[in-house]
């Protein structure tokens, strides 16, 4: 299992011309809630954080903490990963151009959490994520995501969810114009 | 009394004028954890109204009223608090880490707020505490993000419950 999640990893690597001026990298902050699995998450408020990588012009990488903060201060924690496209043009110029400022992000994934029946930590959600709007690229140093869709598949429960990102916000620490000067 | 309460008001609408837009209402995603009775913990939107009549670099006061509507742990929707109270700025610099969190040159300036709170709910009148630790201030708005929240019964000599507004925008319009 771990050589095969090893290949995939390699392959994904190489598949993405990282190198090729499109890479960057931003920190994400903002707003989670999971709705529809109330018996397995009693979390009423989420803090999302984590990290957004551009791969390529079009592909990123966004690796996401949900950690909730009510009813218990910080007391579980989900990780999701997904690869996400853009819809509506180049997330990122790769130069100093600004690029689209507005865009759409559609992608796929998976959540590793404890929410299942056992409640041990494992690959517990497969995910398809819609964000309808992105405001800010790479290039523009900041990025807001609104309204951001996730249809979760429970792998152990055997039921579409749904986990919902009101707001959050990419501080780019790379790959912004500052780094194309 | 009466014309010293007047007085007080009439100075305080005609210094009002010191400040370029007073008048504001909010609106924020909160959490609130209540430790007596864990099924009303809830979260949902806020709304609030903030009077702030004038602009001090120090202490800056402001008058906010604020509600909340969430769903509690059965999904049922309720009016989890009511409050009022009284927000003060301890200062307004743009010599701060967070300009990068914003596109233009923005103001930090961290609040405390105290307010007399209502439970509807259990019919309950609380002392409130807020603290904005990351309070975000531009002429029209104010932005702030992981603002704790304590509501204190007073009677009982207790902690009632506890929780954040996880973000929040407030935008002066008057």
């Amino acid at each position: 299992m771990r050589k095969k999640v090893l290949l995939v990893c390699m392959m994904i690597g190489f598949a993405f011309p990282l190198f090729a001026g499109y890479f960057d990298v931003g920190i994400t902050l903002g707003t989670n809630a999971h709705l529809g699995e109330r018996d397995l998450d009693s979390s009423r408020l989420k803090l999302a954080w984590g990290l957004s990588i551009g791969l390529t012009d079009v592909w990123e990488l966004d690796i996401q903490t949900d950690t909730q903060l009510v009813p218990k201060f910080l007391g579980d924690h989900s990780v999701s990963m997904l690869l996400q496209r853009t819809l509506l043009g180049q997330r990122s110029t790769g130069g100093k151009t600004a690029g689209v400022g507005i865009n759409t992000l559609l992608g796929v994934g998976a959540m590793i959490s404890a929410y299942t029946p056992e409640g041990t930590t494992t690959l517990s959600h497969l995910l398809v994520s819609l964000t309808p709007i992105t405001i800010g690229s790479p290039i523009t140093g900041k990025r807001e995501r609104a309204l951001t869709i996730t249809l979760a598949y429970n792998l152990y429960t055997q039921q579409v969810v749904v986990l919902f990102d009101l707001l959050k916000f990419d501080f780019y620490v790379r790959g912004s114009y500052k780094d194309y000067r | 009394m009466r014309r010293l309460v007047s007085i007080l008001v009439m100075v305080f609408l005609l210094s009002s004028a010191l400040s370029g837009r007073s008048i504001g209402y909010g609106l924020g995603y909160y959490g609130q954890t209540v430790e007596s009775d864990l099924q009303k913990t809830s979260s949902g939107v806020e709304f609030s109204l903030v009077y702030k009549p004038w602009n001090f670099a120090f202490a800056n006061p402001s008058v906010i009223a604020k509600s909340a509507l969430g769903t509690d742990q059965s999904g049922k929707y309720g009016v989890p608090y009511l409050g009022i109270g009284l927000g003060l700025d301890f200062f307004r610099t743009t010599r701060h880490p967070f300009n990068f969190l914003a596109h233009n040159i923005i103001a930090y300036s961290p609040m405390v707020s105290v307010s007399y709170t209502f439970d509807p709910r259990r019919g309950q009148s609380l002392l409130g505490l807020e603290i904005s630790p990351f309070k975000l201030i531009q002429k029209d708005f104010w932005y702030d993000a992981l603002s704790p929240f304590f509501t204190y019964d007073v009677q009982k000599g207790e902690l009632d419950s506890w929780g954040f507004n996880l973000i929040r925008f407030t935008f002066f319009f008057k």
